[in-house]
C-alpha cells in the first residue's frame, strides 16, 4: 500500500510540471505584456527598465522557466500584477472558499444522487427507473449557469425563501450568536451548491445506476438470494456495498468538473473563490495568478484522486497494491 | 420459413435497383409501402439537406438571413408530422418481415432490435433528428431575419395566442431587447449551437481516437507517454482551460466561431482516446491482428483499417454522450462573454444575452437554457440508448 | 461527527479576515442607520499613488481626508478641506496653500503640509511606477510642493494653464502618513500593509474587509476635524456582487439600498413596482462617436463626412437605445467631447446636422461620388465607397448602433462592413490608426483640456484616469478608459490650425470666465469639421432606497459626501 502510494505520488510530479510548462507555453504564445499594465503614457524609460527587470521580462523565454519552476519547487508563485499582492495571499483567501462550497455538495448533493441511482438500479426496468433517469439526466444535461439564474430567480426574488449572494448576511453577520451564524452560512451555501452540484450529482445517479445493474447479476447475489435472504436485506448488505466502491472513484473524479462549474457559479453568487479570482486573472492578464491558480487546481484534482484511491483501498480488501 | 428466404432471393435485385436511386423507392415497389413511404420521407429531408448546402459558408459565417415566412406552427406542425412518421417507421423497419433467419441474428440486427425496444433510446433518437430537422429548414420555419433590429418593440413579452390570431405587434416568443424576434433568433442560434457541437466533436473525435490508437497498438513508452498526457488534461477543470486559451488570445471577431470550435475540439478529445486505447488494447491480442501481422502489413495499415474500425461502436456511444458536453462547454464560455461573436447567436450566447433582463423579460434566459438542456438530453439519451443496445450483459433484460 | 466539523469548517470560514464589530473605541457622537451599497469589483490597494480599481477610490474617498474637496455646478467648484485657503500668483505658475491644524491621523499624529509633500514624493518616485505620475508633469521638480512650515505650503508649475486642471493635479491625491510609510520599501508599495488596513485621516475607517465580499466603514471615532464632516450613519457596507442580475434581484428584495448604471430598461419597472426606490439620474457622463480615419483617403474630405452624419438618423437610434419603455430618452445628442454638464463651456448654439438623405446623396456628389454603375452604392474612379465599422464587442448598444447605422448609410449608398473586436484589440488599433471608421467612447472630462483629443501637434496621451481627475467606473462601461490609452488620443489624426490655435489659446488662460468663448469657438470649429459623427451624451442610473436623506448623487460620483448621508430615526432597517 505504502509502496504504491509513493508510486502514485512520484508521477504526480511530472504531472505538476507538465501542467505548468502547457500554461507557460498559452502564456508566452499569446500576445500582450505582463508589464503592460503598469506602462502609461508618461513611463519614463527608467521605469519601464526597472518594471520590465522586476519581472524578469528581459530575460530569455527558458530563462524565466526554468526560474519559474526554481520558484514554483518551494511554493513562490510571486506577486499579482493586478492586485500587487503575493498570489498565495489571493489564493490562500479564494481556495478555502471554493472547498466549502465543493465539500458540501459533495457531502450533502452527492448521497441524494447515489440513493437515487440505487433505487433506479434495483427497480431496473420500472416506470420508476424511466421516470428517475429522465429527471436525473434532465439535471445532467443542464448548464449549471442557467439553473444558477433559475433558482435565483424563483427562490430567492419570487418566493424569498432563501439569500440571494455572498457567503453570509451582509448586514447583521457580525451581530449574531454562532448558531445563527452557522444557520446563516448554511442557507447561503444551499442555492450555490445546488447550482454547482446537482449535474454531477445526476451523473453519480446514472453512474450507480449501472453499477448496481452490474452488481446485481452477479453470482453472490443470487447466492445471497438463494439462501433465502429477504430482498432487503439483499439489497442493503451486499448490492448497495459492492455497487458503492466504483463511485468512490467518481468523487475523485468528479472534481474537475466541480472547479469548472465554479467558474461560472461563484460569478453569479458573488462568492469570491477560486473560479472568480482565475477568471479576472485570465482576463487581466495577470499571469503570475493563472499560473499559481492552475498549480493548486491540479494539486487538489490530484490529491482528491489519490484520495480516492486510497478509500478505496480501505473498502475493497480485495484490491492489493504492490 | 425457407419460402420466405427464397421470395426474398427473387426479389432482391429489383430492391436493390430501385433502392440505388432513391431509397425507399424499392420497397415501395415491392409493396412494402409504410417502409417505403418512411424512408421516403427521409430522402426528402435529405435533399433539404443537400439544398440548403449553398447557404451552408452562410450559415457558419451567420450571414443576415431573409427566411422565407412560412407561418411557423405550420412549418413545426409539419416537422412533427415528418418526424413522427420517420420515427414509426423505424419501428416498422426493425420488424423484419422479410428478413433471413441468419440476418435476424446478425449482429448489426439484434442491435437494431435492442435499440428500438429500448424507450427512452428511441426518444433520444426522435429528439435528435428532430433538431436536425428544425435546424436544416430553420430559414423555412423562422418568421423573420433574425437580425432584423426592426420587426417589433423591444422586449415584448411572448404572445403565442395573439401572433396566431393575427395581431400586430404580437410575437410567438416576444422580442429581445432589440426589438428581434426571438423566435427566429432561437432557431438560428440552435443551428449554429449543434453545428458547433458536432464539428468540434468530430474534431475530437479524430484527435482522440488517433491518439488512443496509437498508445494501444504501439504500447510501451508511447502509451505512456501520451496517456500522461491525456491524465494531465484530464485534472484541468475544462472550463478553466477553455478560458485560459480563449481568453489569453483574446479571440475576436467574426472569426471566433471557428476558433471556438477548434478550441473546443482541442480540448475535448481525452475521453475518445481514453476508450479507442482500452478496446484496442483487447483487439490486439485477437487473431485477425494477428493474422494481418503475419501477413506482413504496416503498423498504419493495421492500426487504422482493422484496430480503428473495430473499436468504433463504443466511440460512437461515447459521441453522443460528449456532444451534449460540448454544447455545455460552449454555453459555459458564452456565459463568460467569451463565445461567439454578435450578432451571431447560439444557445449560449442567448441565455448570457438574456440574463442582463432577467427581471425584465425572463422568457429571453428561460427558453434558450431549455432548449440547451433538451438538446444535450436528447443526445444522451441517444448515447445511452445506444450503449444499452451494444452492450450483450443487458440485453433481455427487459 | 462528520457534520459537526463541517459546520465548524463553515463558521470559521465566514470568518476568515474579520476582526468582529469595533471594541474598545467608544462612539463619540450619535450616529444611526447603515447604508449597503453594491459594487462590482473588490477594492485592492488603498493607497491613491498606486491605486486602480473603482472600489478603491470609493473607500479612499471616505477614509482620507482630501486636501480640497470638490462639488459641481456647471464646472468643478472647490470646496475648502484640509486647505482652508488658497492662493495664486499673479502668472498663475504658484498656488499657496494655507491648511487647518486640527485635523489628526488615527493615531493622533498631525496631518501637516510634509505629508501631502510625502505623496506627491512618493508620485514622482519612479520605483514606486505610479500611474498617477501625469499629476507631477508640470510641476517644477524639487518645488512641487515647497513645504513652508506645517500649515503652508506651495505648488510650483513649470507654466500657467487652466487653473482647473492645475487645481486637480494639486488635490486629486490625499495627503499620506510620512510617520507610517515613510520607511517603506518604495519598490513594493504596493504589498505594503496599508494598502490593506489604511490609517484614516478622514471620517470613516475601514472597519473590516472580507475580500471578494464586502467592505465595512464605520465613523472614525477619532476623528478630530469640524463637526460637518463627522458620519451621521453607523455603517456604510460596500457589498461586492459582479453580476448585474443578481444586484438588481438583490435591489428589489431591499437587500442593498444603492445601485449604479440601472439598465435603461429596468428603470420604469422599477419605478412603478418599488415606490421606496429613489432612481435619480446622472447626467451625460459618457458620449458615443463615429472617429472617421483621417490617414484613409476616403475620409479626407470634410464633405464626406458631413455626408456621413448627414444621412443617420440619430434622434431615432437614440429613441431605440436610449429610451426607457414609457419614452423617457436618457441622453442627449452630442456637439462635441466636452460634456454638457459642463454648462458655462459646452457651446449651446451648435445646430446638430439634420437628418437627410437627400442632402448627404448631394454632399456625395459634390465630393465626386455618384452611382455610376447603378449598383445602388456610389462610387468614384470605378470603386465604391465601402468601408469597414469597427467597434468592441461586449457593448450591446454600440453593436446595435452599429447595425443602425449601417441600414441608413445603405440608404445613402455607402456600403458599410461591422466588424466587432476584443476590447484590448479595438484600442490597439484605434491607437495604430488601424483602423477605417471606429464606433467608439468617451467618458466626460470635468475640466477642460481637448488638446489631447483634438491638437494636432500631440505625440503622446494622457491616461484618461488623470484626464478626468476621477477614477472612471471601469465596470459600466466596459471599456472605454479600463484599456491604458499609452500613446496618441487623436485616432482621427484631426489637423486644422485654427482649432490648434484656439486649444493652445485657451489652455494659456487661466481664468474660466475667459477661457469658456474660446471652448466655444474652439467647439463650433472642431463640429464643422465633423472629424467625428458625434452621437449622443448618456445618463446614467442610480436607485437608491427613499429612506435616506441628504445624499449627494452628481456627476462627480454616485455616492458622495457620504458622512452627510443619515436615516430617520423612524425608518431605521437593520436594529443591533
Amino acid at each position: 500500500m505504502l509502496k504504491y502510494l509513493l508510486r502514485k505520488l512520484v508521477l504526480v510530479l511530472p504531472l505538476l510540471i507538465g501542467v505548468i510548462t502547457l500554461i507557460f507555453i498559452l502564456i508566452e504564445l499569446s500576445p500582450g505584456d505582463v508589464a503592460d499594465k503598469f506602462f502609461t503614457p508618461e513611463t519614463t524609460p527608467e521605469v519601464r527598465e526597472k518594471i520590465v527587470a522586476k519581472y524578469g521580462l528581459d530575460k530569455p523565454a527558458w530563462f524565466r522557466y526554468l526560474l519559474l519552476l526554481k520558484n514554483l519547487a518551494v511554493l513562490d508563485f510571486g506577486t499579482s500584477i493586478a492586485h500587487g499582492e503575493a498570489v498565495t495571499t489571493l489564493i490562500g483567501e479564494a481556495l478555502p472558499n471554493t472547498l466549502i462550497l465543493s465539500v458540501v455538495t459533495l457531502l450533502i448533493i452527492y448521497p441524494v444522487g447515489v440513493a437515487l441511482g440505487t433505487i433506479q438500479g434495483v427497480k431496473h426496468g420500472t416506470v420508476v427507473d424511466s421516470g428517475a433517469s429522465i429527471v436525473s439526466l434532465f439535471f445532467y444535461s443542464m448548464p449549471s449557469f442557467w439553473l444558477a439564474l433559475m433558482l435565483q430567480l424563483y427562490f430567492t426574488l419570487k418566493w424569498e425563501l432563501l439569500p440571494t449572494s455572498g457567503m453570509h448576511d451582509p448586514v447583521m453577520y457580525e451581530f449574531m450568536s454562532t448558531p445563527e451564524k452557522i444557520q446563516d452560512s448554511l442557507l447561503h451555501i444551499i442555492l450555490p451548491g445546488v447550482a454547482m452540484g446537482v449535474a454531477s450529482a445526476a451523473g453519480a445517479a446514472r453512474y450507480m445506476r449501472s453499477s448496481v445493474l452490474e452488481v446485481i447479476r452477479q453470482d453472490f447475489v443470487r447466492t445471497a438470494r438463494a439462501k433465502g435472504l429477504p430482498e432487503r436485506q439483499v439489497v442493503s448488505k451486499h448490492v448497495i456495498r459492492n455497487a458503492m466502491l466504483p463511485i468512490v472513484t467518481l468523487l475523485g473524479l468528479s472534481l474537475p468538473f466541480l472547479f469548472s462549474g465554479s467558474v461560472l457559479i461563484e460569478t453569479i453568487f458573488a462568492w469570491p473563490g477560486m473560479g472568480r479570482l482565475i477568471v479576472s486573472a485570465i482576463f487581466s492578464q495577470d499571469t503570475p495568478v493563472v499560473i499559481g491558480c492552475f498549480f493548486v487546481f491540479t494539486l487538489v484534482v490530484v490529491t482528491g484522486n489519490l484520495l480516492a484511491d486510497i478509500a478505496y483501498a480501505l473498502v475493497d480488501p480485495r484490491i492489493k497494491y504492490d | 420459413m425457407t419460402a420466405i428466404v427464397q421470395r426474398e432471393a427473387q426479389e432482391a435485385p429489383a430492391v436493390a435497383k430501385a433502392g440505388y436511386v432513391l431509397p425507399g423507392l424499392g420497397h415501395l415497389l415491392t409493396g412494402n409501402v409504410v417502409t417505403g413511404v418512411g424512408m421516403l420521407s427521409v430522402d426528402a429531408m435529405l435533399i433539404v439537406a443537400v439544398l440548403g448546402i449553398p447557404d451552408l459558408p452562410r450559415v457558419i459565417a451567420f450571414d443576415t438571413w431573409g427566411g422565407i415566412p412560412i407561418h411557423p406552427i405550420v412549418a413545426v406542425l409539419s416537422l412533427f408530422g415528418i418526424a413522427a412518421a420517420q420515427f414509426w417507421t423505424a419501428h416498422r423497419l426493425v420488424q423484419p418481415k422479410v428478413l433471413s433467419e441468419l440476418e435476424r441474428n446478425s449482429n448489426y440486427n439484434l442491435f437494431i432490435r435492442e435499440f428500438t425496444r429500448n424507450r427512452t433510446g428511441m426518444i433520444g433518437l426522435f429528439g435528435v433528428v428532430l433538431m436536425i430537422g428544425v435546424t436544416l429548414m430553420t430559414p423555412l420555419i423562422a418568421p423573420f431575419d433574425p437580425d432584423d433590429v426592426g420587426v417589433g418593440t423591444k422586449l415584448l413579452a411572448p404572445a403565442p395566442w395573439a401572433y396566431l390570431t393575427g395581431a400586430p405587434d404580437a410575437f410567438l416568443l416576444g422580442t429581445d431587447v432589440y426589438g428581434r424576434d426571438f423566435f427566429s433568433r432561437l432557431l438560428y442560434g440552435g443551428r449554429i449551437s449543434l453545428s458547433i457541437g458536432f464539428i468540434a466533436f468530430g474534431i475530437a473525435a479524430s484527435i482522440g481516437t488517433a491518439v488512443g490508437a496509437v498508445a494501444g497498438y504501439f504500447g510501451a513508452w508511447v502509451d505512456r507517454g501520451l496517456m500522461w498526457f491525456v491524465d494531465m488534461l484530464l485534472s484541468l477543470p475544462r472550463l478553466v482551460l477553455l478560458l485560459a486559451i480563449v481568453g489569453m488570445f483574446r479571440v475576436q471577431g467574426v472569426k471566433s466561431i471557428f476558433l471556438i470550435v477548434v478550441i473546443l475540439g482541442l480540448t475535448g478529445w481525452m475521453g475518445v482516446s481514453r476508450i479507442v486505447r482500452s478496446q484496442v488494447l483487447s483487439l490486439k491480442q485477437q487473431d485477425f491482428i494477428q493474422a494481418a501481422r503475419a501477413l506482413g502489413y504496416g503498423s498504419t495499415r493495421i492500426v487504422f483499417r482493422h484496430l480503428v474500425p473495430n473499436a468504433l461502436a463504443p466511440v460512437i456511444v461515447y459521441c453522443s454522450l460528449a456532444i451534449g458536453g460540448t454544447m455545455l462547454a460552449e454555453a459555459g464560455l458564452s456565459f463568460l462573454g467569451l463565445g461567439v461573436a454578435p450578432p451571431t447567436s447560439t444557445w449560449g450566447t442567448l441565455v448570457n444575452d438574456g440574463r442582463e433582463y432577467l427581471r425584465q423579460s425572463a422568457p429571453l434566459t428561460v427558453f434558450p437554457g431549455l432548449c440547451i438542456v433538451m438538446a444535450v438530453m436528447s443526445f444522451n439519451l441517444l448515447g445511452d440508448g445506444l450503449r444499452d443496445a451494444l452492450d450483450p450483459k443487458l440485453r433481455g433484460t427487459k | 461527527m462528520r457534520t459537526l466539523s463541517l459546520l465548524a469548517l463553515l463558521a470559521t470560514a465566514g470568518c476568515t479576515g474579520e476582526s468582529g464589530p469595533t471594541e474598545g473605541a467608544t462612539k463619540a457622537w450619535e450616529t444611526s442607520g447603515t447604508l449597503v451599497i453594491a459594487v462590482q469589483e473588490d477594492m485592492d490597494n488603498l493607497i491613491p499613488i498606486v491605486s486602480q480599481s473603482a472600489a478603491d477610490s470609493y473607500v479612499e474617498g471616505a477614509v482620507y481626508f482630501g486636501t480640497i474637496d470638490s462639488g459641481f455646478d456647471c464646472s468643478l467648484k472647490k470646496i475648502p478641506a484640509l486647505a482652508t485657503d488658497w492662493e495664486w500668483s499673479d502668472d498663475g505658475t504658484v498656488i499657496k496653500l494655507t491648511l487647518r491644524e486640527d485635523i489628526t491621523w488615527e493615531d493622533g499624529t498631525p496631518m501637516t503640509a510634509k505629508d501631502i509633500a510625502f505623496s506627491y514624493d512618493l508620485v514622482r518616485d519612479p520605483d514606486v511606477a505610479s500611474p498617477r505620475i501625469s499629476y507631477v508633469q508640470h510641476g517644477i521638480e524639487g518645488k512641487f510642493p515647497v513645504v513652508i512650515d506645517d500649515t503652508h505650503l506651495e505648488f510650483h508649475f513649470t507654466h500657467a494653464y487652466d487653473r482647473d486642471t492645475q487645481m486637480s493635479h494639486i488635490t486629486a491625491l490625499p495627503a499620506l502618513p510620512e510617520h507610517l510609510l515613510g520607511e517603506a520599501d518604495r519598490g513594493s508599495l504596493r504589498k505594503h500593509a496599508f494598502g490593506k488596513s489604511p490609517m484614516p485621516s478622514g471620517s470613516w475607517k475601514l472597519a473590516k474587509h472580507e475580500a471578494g465580499q464586502r467592505m465595512v466603514l464605520e465613523p472614525n471615532w477619532n476623528f478630530t476635524g469640524p463637526d460637518e464632516y463627522k458620519p451621521k450613519l453607523n455603517r456604510v457596507i460596500l457589498r461586492v456582487i459582479p453580476e448585474y442580475a443578481t444586484r438588481l434581484i438583490e435591489l428589489e428584495k431591499g437587500t442593498i439600498d444603492l445601485m449604479q448604471s440601472v439598465q435603461f430598461e429596468d428603470v420604469d419597472r422599477l419605478a412603478k413596482e418599488h415606490p421606496n426606490l429613489r432612481l435619480v439620474r446622472r447626467g451625460w457622463r459618457s458620449m458615443d462617436y463615429i472617429a472617421w480615419n483621417q490617414q484613409n483617403d476616403l475620409f479626407k474630405d470634410a464633405k464626406v463626412r458631413r455626408a456621413l452624419t448627414t444621412a443617420m438618423d440619430i434622434d431615432h437610434m437614440m429613441g431605440q437605445l436610449l429610451t426607457s419603455e414609457s419614452g423617457e430618452v436618457y441622453g442627449k445628442r452630442s456637439t462635441g467631447t466636452i460634456t454638457p454638464a459642463l454648462c458655462g463651456v459646452h457651446n449651446d448654439d451648435i445646430q446638430p446636422l439634420p437628418y437627410n438623405v437627400e442632402q448627404a446623396k448631394t454632399l456625395l456628389a459634390e465630393a465626386g461620388w455618384t452611382d455610376t454603375d447603378g449598383d445602388g452604392f456610389v462610387d468614384k474612379d470605378g470603386k465604391k465607397l465601402s468601408f469597414t465599422l469597427t467597434t468592441n464587442n461586449g457593448n450591446p448598444r454600440r453593436a446595435k448602433a452599429s447595425v443602425f447605422i449601417q441600414d441608413y448609410l445603405k440608404q445613402a449608398g455607402v456600403e458599410v462592413n461591422i466588424e466587432q473586436l476584443a476590447a484590448n484589440s479595438f484600442f490597439e488599433n484605434l491607437r495604430k490608426k488601424d483602423y477605417d471608421a471606429a464606433l467608439s467612447g468617451w467618458s466626460a472630462g470635468l475640466f477642460v483640456d481637448p488638446s489631447t483629443i483634438w491638437h494636432s501637434d500631440v505625440v503622446r496621451g494622457i491616461d484618461p484616469q488623470s484626464v478626468n481627475g476621477d477614477t472612471p467606473n471601469c465596470n459600466d462601461e466596459v471599456t472605454d478608459n479600463c484599456v491604458e490609452k499609452r500613446y496618441e488620443f487623436n485616432f482621427v489624426s484631426y489637423s486644422n490650425p485654427k482649432a490648434d490655435e484656439l486649444i493652445e489659446k485657451g489652455l494659456h488662460t487661466p481664468v474660466p470666465e475667459e477661457s469658456a468663448p474660446i471652448w466655444r469657438e474652439m467647439q463650433q470649429v472642431i463640429y464643422d469639421d465633423q472629424p467625428y459623427t458625434f452621437l449622443w451624451w448618456m445618463d446614467e442610473v442610480i436607485a437608491v432606497d427613499s429612506r435616506f436623506e441628504d445624499t449627494t448623487i452628481n456627476v462627480l460620483s454616485p455616492f458622495g459626501n457620504l458622512h452627510e448621508w443619515s436615516v430617520p430615526a423612524d425608518k431605521i432597517k437593520y436594529e443591533r
